[in-house]
């Protein structure tokens, strides 16, 4: 499988990878998604999803060693077939907690559309939607590069 | 030679199912929902890989969970079913089973 190499200029972004950190704390313990198990039975059902816990905290560790110290320092990182499936779970994960906290003032209707008033934004939700298109762009350039 | 006779065993009876019971109750189906959150390419993907559809096929059933709101993606017995649940969670889509009431 082929490299992606990104370069971003790290201070425009640093505000973005504190607040992609700032979710990926709100997510340890926490699912993203509410993962209905199959089963109704108690016990099975907390194991399915201790299963999926542990899998989308490696996830959420991928994206924190993509934007770790040498990202900070060059702007520099890469994604490969080593980390890529990692790191588009865990961009799915934290945008979907982003969606839910920094952008629950934004219906799905315009979510989905991509039509969204910056302007009219507050700063906080101005980060969570920075965040947000940045995880969002990462994800299409993997699926693109890597898997198209 | 003698028949094998259950009543005194202390053991449970044993029920029956009719053909079509069985029939019925072995037919699970995998359905992914939609959230205004996951990408159409990352859906699309998901499918190719997890449930190995083709291009065309994956491109159908992300356009009707992103039309319809839902689309089954997989039909079969339970125990794979079950597994492909899990893998479509493990990806962030909301996936749940659901038993097929008209196999």
């Amino acid at each position: 499988m082929k490299t992606l190499e990104l370069r971003l200029d790290p201070k425009a972004v640093a505000p973005l990878i504190e607040h992609l950190r700032l979710m990926v704390n709100d997510l340890s313990g926490d699912l993203a998604t509410s993962a209905v198990p199959p089963d109704e039975d108690e016990l099975m059902s907390g194991i399915w999803k201790d299963d999926l816990l542990q899998s989308q905290n490696a996830d959420l560790s991928a994206i924190i060693d993509l934007f770790g110290e040498e990202f900070l320092d060059t702007g520099r990182t890469r994604v490969s077939g080593e980390n890529a499936d990692q790191v588009l779970r865990g961009c799915s994960a934290i945008r979907l907690r982003l969606r839910e906290i920094s952008l629950a003032g934004v219906s799905d209707e315009v979510l989905e559309a991509g039509e969204i008033d910056i302007e009219a934004m507050s700063d906080e939700e101005r980060i969570g939607y920075g965040a947000y298109s940045l995880l969002a762009s990462l994800q299409e350039l993997i699926v693109a590069q890597l898997y198209g | 030679m003698v028949a094998l006779n259950m009543s005194g065993t202390g053991l449970p009876d044993v029920g029956t199912k009719t053909d079509e019971e069985i029939e019925h109750s072995s037919i699970w189906n995998v359905v992914v929902l939609n959230d205004p959150v996951n990408l159409m390419s990352y859906v699309s993907m998901i499918f190719r890989r997890v449930l190995g559809m083709s291009e065309q096929q994956a491109e159908k059933h992300m356009l009707e969970v992103h039309e319809l709101g839902r689309s089954v993606v997989w039909s079969g017995d339970r125990e794979k079913a079950e597994s492909f649940v899990y893998q479509l969670q493990s990806w962030h889509l909301t996936a749940i089973l659901e038993r097929n009431e008209n196999p």
